[in-house]
């Protein structure tokens, strides 16, 4: 099993290294990539949204942006069916498919100016096909904001029994005590814990039980971050302090954003988070990236980095030590671990592996929202198209190496039978990974369970927030590109940057609010590979009218449109036969979409090239 | 032309969005138009659920509850039983859902996420049951089975049969404060009447 585990981590590190070295090269050379060439950054730098960046914050930013919970959830799903499709699939997908799509649509922004992949599809596919897209991404937006809204809530309120977590006891007289006391305004008795996190007393099937806030913590630091980044944007931007002391401050930001969490943990209902985040967001997307967007994705990716870097190093440890066995989560040769195929549990419990595992996997390999964040934001602050690669290409690499590590912390932390459970009975897929990574820091590092726990919300509150601040913003931009396309001279109020941001944040608050957004998730998880699918399309029509080789990029459009629509007809069939009408037409509508867009793009790509640009 | 249909989805789905925000929404499909109808249940509500015409009597559809393994049929009149009750007990069935929660935010004097209905039955005649649980959000575990018999006058009372075995007293007096706080006087199932529901439910 060690040996297997230190297979698996040096396999993939193995693999990534060949993608970079070899197959980035070959797509930088088919892309004509040209270092000369000034990009709308400099050329257009309006000192708001055309800014400039530096290679490492752009990095960061956009690494941030890319990966929210899907690489963390998705991989955590798809493990039903053992662990090895997932981890194969993460791994050449990222490499073939996610990279490419990432990096293409990046440079091609670049080339057009940082308009989006919408907006690009309007010249090269016509108007209908920019009507398909743009419909199509701007009613995902939605969908995707209201959806990591959520989630970022359901982080930040989360609780679980602090002896389950490693922390010491407490006397029945103790929580006796603290049940006497007046609850607070979550219905929780405030408790003081002698060790680790913050905790509370409340009824649990009849019984007081002491409740670890852990989502307290992950509450501090956001807020901590974000009061502090328009300092460190300052330094970053217009002092131009240089990169060891941005990553210095950074790291002083993050580790002190976590160490006040655990003293002044803020606890507040989720609706209050909901409001919070939502006005958050609002400031996020209108005010200038580099004030308030970008150096809290440059803070808050520091401990997105260390989070990682502590896993991979836990993976190794546990795979050199071989001391998994200890962990009380996974006793080997009591519990079953783990297997590396099981494809009967799969189809139980989500269908067949074609098309079902790649849509599951959701971004882990390959994502159409990238292509939202590289020619929305990442576009528009690239100070160098030979930078196109290392931030398109190795961040969309680097999310695939998350998903590994969370598929390797899965197999190491938790057995098959209590991964079943939480994950699927319990529908719990963060606890899963929170509890795998508590085991996994225990193991390797010989830290209490508990501050895994706490590393595993930190990390995905971290990517939820970067990435939710990011979509609000890039929607706000479609929104003004579809006023533009509509009116020939739009209104003034919807030209304004505060109308459409209120407009994308006050929807997204609505929509989060709503018990028809998880069910309608269901039908908008295959569209975000449906997107992906599309804007390669997009990228095809491109390139070959502008006399470059393709089939790289249309290549994996016809694979994640055959996925894509497989999936989409399934779960078509599947409502048509429970007569839900509702979940029908929306399925419908996201396979006319595709389609149309599928059908337009052919037809161009087998007529002659119209354009003839350098 | 296109543009007018980018601009035609896009405000529909800017008016959707208010509607999907209810806490408690069902889709309904009425004259070929997509309808949401607030207080009827959340995406964890299942089995069958029939409202006579709550969005008017005369060109009622066959309604759909969005997401619903078991679907919510919103039949037409002429498909109900004749002793149904009918519009104005209707109307009276949804605001008790509606108002659950507000019912259970007064007894508790905090905020309860009172969104988890299960086995919301009818019986298609007169009597309509849910049960609930009260668990990772209420100060106590409690799952209690409401049972709200409507006729003529409207809801006439309500039972409860608390579910949970590790029942406490407190747990209990929590129960009948809560179902005192309805305007309706609670009691508990007769062994008949569950017995009746039992069966209902097993059909």
């Amino acid at each position: 099993m060690g040996l297997l585990l230190l297979g698996i981590i040096c396999g993939a590190l193995i693999c990534y290294w060949i993608g970079i070295r070899f197959y980035r090269g070959f797509v930088a050379r088919s892309l004509g990539i040209d270092e000369t060439r000034e990009t709308p950054a400099i050329r257009k730098n309006d000192g708001k949204d055309f800014v400039p960046a530096k290679v490492y914050v752009l990095f960061a930013h956009h690494f941030a942006a890319i990966a929210g919970a899907g690489p963390i959830v998705g991989p955590t799903l798809a493990m039903v069916y053992g662990y090895l499709p997932a981890l194969l699939w993460v791994v050449i997908g990222a490499i073939l498919l996610g990279g490419v799509h990432d990096m293409v649509t990046l440079f091609i922004s670049t080339r057009e100016e940082g308009r989006s992949v919408a907006d690009i599809a309007r010249q090269y596919l016509g108007p209908l096909g920019y009507v398909c897209i743009v419909s199509f991404l701007v009613i995902g937006l939605f969908m995707i904001t209201a959806t990591f809204l959520n989630l970022s809530v359901t982080a930040l309120t989360s609780m679980y029994p602090a002896e389950k977590l490693g922390m010491k006891a407490t006397s029945a007289e103790d929580i006796q005590v603290a049940m006497e006391k007046p609850a607070d305004s979550m219905g929780m008795h405030p408790f003081h814990h002698d060790e680790g996190l913050p905790t509370a007393a409340v009824m649990r099937d009849g019984q007081p039980v002491v409740m670890a806030r852990i989502g307290g913590i992950a509450s501090t630091s956001v807020l901590f971050i974000t009061l502090c980044a328009p300092l460190l944007g300052l330094l970053i931007y217009r002092l131009r302090t240089p990169a060891w002391m941005n990553y210095a401050i950074a790291a002083v930001l993050c580790a002190a954003s976590v160490v006040l969490g655990v003293w002044f943990p803020v606890v507040v209902s989720p609706d209050v988070w909901r409001f919070l985040m939502t006005f958050y967001v609002i400031l996020a997307s209108a005010v200038p990236v580099w004030l308030l967007l970008m150096p809290r994705d440059f803070v808050n990716v520091q401990i997105l980095y260390a989070g990682l870097l502590a896993i991979v190093a836990g993976v190794i440890i546990a795979g050199v030590t071989g001391r998994f066995a200890e962990i009380p989560a996974a006793p080997q040769g009591v519990a079953e671990v783990i297997p590396a195929w099981n494809l009967e549990t799969g189809l139980q419990y989500v269908g067949i592996l074609w098309p079902m595992l790649f849509i599951t996997l959701s971004c882990g390999a390959i994502s159409g929202f990238h292509c939202l964040v590289s020619s929305g934001t990442t576009a528009r602050q690239l100070s160098s198209e030979r930078h196109a690669g290392k931030v398109g290409y190795n961040s969309m690499l680097l999310e695939s190496l998350l998903a590994v590590s969370i598929i390797l912390t899965l197999l190491i932390g938790l057995d098959w039978k209590n991964y079943l459970n939480i994950t699927y009975t319990e529908k719990n897929p963060v606890l899963a990974v929170s509890l795998a990574t508590g085991s996994l820091v225990n193991l390797a590092f010989g830290l209490p369970v508990w501050t895994g726990t706490v590393l595993g919300i930190l990390l995905l509150e971290g990517f939820v927030v970067t990435t939710l601040d990011v979509a609000v913003r890039l929607n706000r931009y479609l929104l003004e590109e579809v006023w533009r396309f509509i009116f020939k001279n739009p209104p003034a109020f919807l030209r304004s940057v505060w109308f459409n941001t209120l407009l994308c944040a006050g929807i997204m608050f609505l929509l989060s609010r709503s018990n028809t957004l998880p069910v309608l998730w269901q039908v908008f998880g295959s569209a975000n590979q449906m997107m992906g699918a599309m804007a390669l399309l997009v990228a095809a029509v491109w390139l070959r009218d502008h006399g470059r080789r393709s089939a790289f990029v249309l290549i994996p459009a016809v694979l994640m449109f055959a996925t894509t629509f497989a999936s989409t007809g399934l779960a078509l069939m599947k409502n048509l036969a429970n007569s839900n009408w509702p979940l029908v037409s929306a399925c419908a509508v996201l396979i006319l979409l595709g389609a149309a867009t599928a059908f337009i793009g052919t037809r161009l790509l087998l007529a002659p090239p119209r354009i003839s640009r350098a | 032309m296109l543009k007018l249909v980018l601009l035609k989805l896009l405000a529909v789905f800017f008016c959707m969005a208010p509607a999907l925000a209810q806490e408690q929404v069902a889709i309904v499909r009425k004259g070929g138009l997509l309808v949401f109808l607030p207080g009827v249940g959340g995406p964890d509500t299942y089995g069958t659920y029939f409202v006579p015409n709550a969005l008017g009597r005369d060109s009622l559809d066959r309604f759909q509850y969005l997401g619903n393994p078991l679907q919510i049929n919103f039949l037409p009149p002429s498909e109900l039983p004749s002793d149904f009750p009918q519009m104005n007990e209707a109307e009276k069935l949804e605001e008790f859902f509606r108002t659950e929660s507000r019912h259970m935010t007064k007894a508790f004097g905090k905020q309860i996420d009172f969104n988890n209905f299960e086995n919301i039955r009818c019986d298609g005649t007169d009597c309509l049951s849910a049960t609930t649980v009260l668990d990772d959000s209420g100060p106590e575990k409690m799952e209690l089975r409401l049972t709200a018999r409507v006729a003529g006058e409207g809801i006439l009372h309500a039972a409860y049969q608390n579910l949970n075995p590790e029942t406490t007293a407190e747990t209990q007096s929590m129960a009948e404060k809560l179902l005192s706080s309805f305007k309706f006087v609670p009691r508990p199932l007769t062994p008949d009447e569950l017995a009746a529901i039992s069966q209902k439910a097993r059909e």
